[in-house]
């Protein structure tokens, strides 16, 4: 048993030393390979894979520009301060000091202790030679995006507004080309046919059109029907908040933050699947950004108190159901499998956030009637889809399963 | 006497119109009290003194009537060894503290990998990492493009270990913030897995 395990250790101290060999071999003929500085081609994808997120060979992002590095400071320099800069700095390297003075806000750059030090001269021959590119100014970190603020209702308005101002001149100069007409064929009264001769009698009675009933009924009637609506209209929608976007006390934008970055909902409402509420995010979640993005905003002043303090930033409630009524987001979200957008409209758009939906009980019901419950994959369900599929052969939707029932909301 | 009429008429077809909501305004409630409550609610507070509908907590710093846990206090669904069948991983996250370093204090994943959980992990991962890590973890979410900073889990931070990454997750490292506010202890293990993954891409 002994002997057998020891043939196996030799044999697979034989298998390593002729790995070792080989490698070594490696090594050594890739060292005379490049001689010079380094070889640019393996500098790249190093410098993409570590150096690239903090540093650009041009431009100032965390960290500064690259370009002329090899001018400013030896490689002898350069080597221990990308193993270590923390402990360049701690030995009082007076370049190293100035540079995190300059770079203080940005933190220590981090250090790479695993690379050696051929790879950092590779990405030093890989800097070397981008320096005599022009640099490209397409995308790349730290430039700041514009962001669209143009709001197309002003648009649509205008154009709106065009139409009913050449619809009016079309009206106007219409109606007076037939007075023209009339004046004429009245000056030239005695060459007209006498089946033509209404044209000049044709008059409109208005007082006897004004004070026939019908004329009166109809009058009364569209009068009446029109206050009648608005009162109606208005008192229908009394506890209904449809379109309600009060201003918030930072200017905070679903639009640029889910829209343009593609934050997840999830990443700040973090209730939504775990409980009823999905939750306004705390401060130290918008810090987890802006500790670096836009740091100095004056409007995030509000945030950046809020985080050092804990008072609370106050926004303003939009949605809001009546406390007689229970809605669960886990419950639509998670098990559902509802997306946002169903109930909230378009949120990754809104500039503002606004109450989408009326989140009138009819909106629940009417939804309640519709939907298709999310059964498969989901065991709770299994014997209620079985007795559903005993008695009908519909789907099984929200109602069948006492989706309309009042307690399941009022309780 | 008609004038009289017409003109209460008017004035109360007024009212009612004038009920209706605004942009800025949410309009009348039929029951005010049902949409303002006494009783503590979450996420509404009603803080001047003298309001109907006052519901604030004066004893809670800023009145505030939610607060924090006390320190050191366990969540019992963060400890149930029954289902890790391993208390000392399930006990891992209480004993790394902001001031340990991330791999100071090893522990094992509590969670079997396996595809499922590897899945769970990654939807998981895109909802809390994608936007600066980017969806290869090469760094280039569309936040991270801003923010800056963020490196290549295949590169910078391929050997990182995985309680380093839980600690991560949980507290932050240097420019990255902590996440343990909006990730429960047992979906950052299966991020941790996932983030494996892409490290040995
Ligand atoms: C986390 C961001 C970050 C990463 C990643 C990073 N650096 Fe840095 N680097 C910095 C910062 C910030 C400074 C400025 C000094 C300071 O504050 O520490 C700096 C400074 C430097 C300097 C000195 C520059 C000068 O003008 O004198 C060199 C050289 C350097 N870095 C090389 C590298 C290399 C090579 C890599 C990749 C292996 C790398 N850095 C990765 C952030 C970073
Ligand atoms: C960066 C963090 C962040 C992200 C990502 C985010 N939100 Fe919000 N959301 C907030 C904040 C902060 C508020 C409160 C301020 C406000 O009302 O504008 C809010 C408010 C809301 C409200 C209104 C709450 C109320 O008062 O009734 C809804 C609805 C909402 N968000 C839905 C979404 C949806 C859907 C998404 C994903 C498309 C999303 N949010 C993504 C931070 C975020
Ligand atoms: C995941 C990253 C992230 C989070 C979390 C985040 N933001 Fe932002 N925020 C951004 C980015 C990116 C910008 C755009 C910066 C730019 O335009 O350069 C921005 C811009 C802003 C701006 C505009 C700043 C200005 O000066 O134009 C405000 C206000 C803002 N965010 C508020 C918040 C609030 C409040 C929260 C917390 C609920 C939050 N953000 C959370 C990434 C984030
Ligand atoms: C089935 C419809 C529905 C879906 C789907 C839905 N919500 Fe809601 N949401 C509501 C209703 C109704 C309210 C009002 C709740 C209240 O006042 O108690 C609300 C309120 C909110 C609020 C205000 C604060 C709160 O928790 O009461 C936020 C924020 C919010 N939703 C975000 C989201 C996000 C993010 C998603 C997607 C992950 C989502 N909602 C999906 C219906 C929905
Ligand atoms: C799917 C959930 C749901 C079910 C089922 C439901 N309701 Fe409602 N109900 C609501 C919601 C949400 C509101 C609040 C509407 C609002 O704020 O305008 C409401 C409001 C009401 C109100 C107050 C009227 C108002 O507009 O303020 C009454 C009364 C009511 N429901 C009775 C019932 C009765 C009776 C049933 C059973 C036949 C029932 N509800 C079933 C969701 C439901
Ligand atoms: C706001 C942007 C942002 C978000 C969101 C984010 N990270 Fe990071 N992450 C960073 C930055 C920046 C670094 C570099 C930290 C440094 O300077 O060392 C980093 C570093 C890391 C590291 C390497 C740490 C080390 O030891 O060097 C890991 C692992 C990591 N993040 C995992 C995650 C996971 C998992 C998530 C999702 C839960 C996440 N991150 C979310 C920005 C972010």
């Amino acid at each position: 048993m002994f002997l057998n395990r020891y043939k196996t250790f030799k044999r697979l101290s034989l298998v390593t030393a002729l790995f070792l060999s080989f490698f070594a071999h490696f090594y050594a003929s890739a060292e005379d390979a490049k001689a010079a500085i380094g070889d640019p081609a393996k500098g790249k994808e190093l410098f993409d894979n570590n150096c690239a997120s903090c540093h650009n060979v041009h431009k100032v992002m965390v960290g500064p520009a690259l370009k002329g590095i090899l001018e400013r400071r030896k490689i002898e320099w350069i080597i221990p301060w990308v193993k270590n800069p923390a402990k360049v700095i701690a030995s009082g390297d007076p370049y190293a000091k100035k540079l995190a003075a300059d770079f203080q806000s940005a933190g220590v750059m981090t250090g790479f202790g695993a690379l050696k030090d051929d790879d950092i001269k590779n990405i030093m021959a890989y800097v070397k030679e981008e320096e005599t590119k022009t640099p490209d100014n397409g995308g790349g970190g730290g430039t700041t995006p514009k962001v669209e603020v143009k709001q197309d209702t002003t648009f649509v308005n205008w154009v709106l507004g065009g139409f009913i101002v050449v619809l009016l001149a079309m009206l106007v100069a219409l109606l007076s080309v037939m007075s023209i007409l009339r004046k004429y064929i009245a000056q030239n009264a005695a060459s007209l046919a006498e089946e033509d001769k209404y044209i000049l009698e044709d008059k409109t009675d208005w007082k006897t059109i004004t004070s026939s009933t019908g004329f009166r009924f109809t009058v009364a009637f569209l009068v009446i029907g029109l206050i009648g609506k608005t009162t109606l209209d208005s008192l229908v929608s009394i506890g209904m908040q449809q379109g309600y976007a009060p201003e918030q006390p930072i200017p905070f934008s679903h639009k640029l933050h889910a829209g343009k970055y593609k934050i997840d909902c999830n990443y700040c409402h973090t209730g939504v699947r775990i409980g009823k509420h999905a939750n306004i995010p705390s401060s130290n979640i918008c810090m987890n950004c802006h500790s670096q993005i836009k740091k100095d905003s004056p409007k995030l002043e509000k945030v950046r108190t809020a985080y050092k303090t804990g008072k609370p930033i106050e926004w303003v409630r939009v949605h809001n159901l009546p406390d007689l009524a229970y809605f669960n987001h886990s419950q639509h979200v998670k098990v559902a499998g509802l997306e946002c957008q169903k109930c909230h409209g378009p949120v990754q758009e809104m500039e503002v956030i606004q109450q989408y939906a009326p989140l009138t009980m009819g909106w629940c019901i009417n939804c309640h009637r519709e939907t298709v419950v999310k059964a498969e994959g989901n065991k709770y369900y299994d014997n209620l889809l079985k007795l559903h599929n005993q008695v009908s052969s519909d789907p099984m939707k929200v109602k069948d399963i006492g989706g309309l029932e009042c307690s399941k909301c009022h309780y | 006497m008609k004038i009289v009429k017409y003109t209460l008429l008017s004035i109360s077809f007024i009212g009612l119109v004038s009920c209706t909501k605004s942009v800025e305004d949410p309009g009348t409630e039929y029951a005010p009290a049902m949409y303002h409550s006494r009783a503590y609610e979450p996420l509404t507070q009603v803080t001047e003194e003298g309001n109907d509908y006052y519901n604030s907590n004066p004893n809670n710093p800023y009145k505030m009537n939610m607060r924090a846990l006390p320190k050191n206090t366990i969540k019992i669904s963060h400890f149930n060894a029954n289902y890790y069948k391993n208390p000392e991983a399930d006990l891992f996250f209480y004993k790394i503290s902001k001031d340990s370093t991330g791999a100071s204090v090893i522990a094992t994943n509590p969670i079997p990998k396996s595809e499922a959980v590897i899945a769970e992990g990654k939807e998981l991962y895109g909802r809390y990492c994608q936007h600066c890590h980017g969806e290869t973890g090469k760094g280039d979410g569309e936040v991270g493009k801003v923010f800056g900073g963020v490196p290549n889990y295949a590169g910078a931070a391929k050997d990182r270990s995985e309680s380093s990454i839980f600690y991560t997750i949980t507290y932050g490292r240097n420019r990255m913030g902590a996440h343990g506010s909006q990730i429960n202890v047992l979906d950052r293990w299966k991020i941790v897995h996932y983030v494996q993954t892409l490290q040995n891409q």
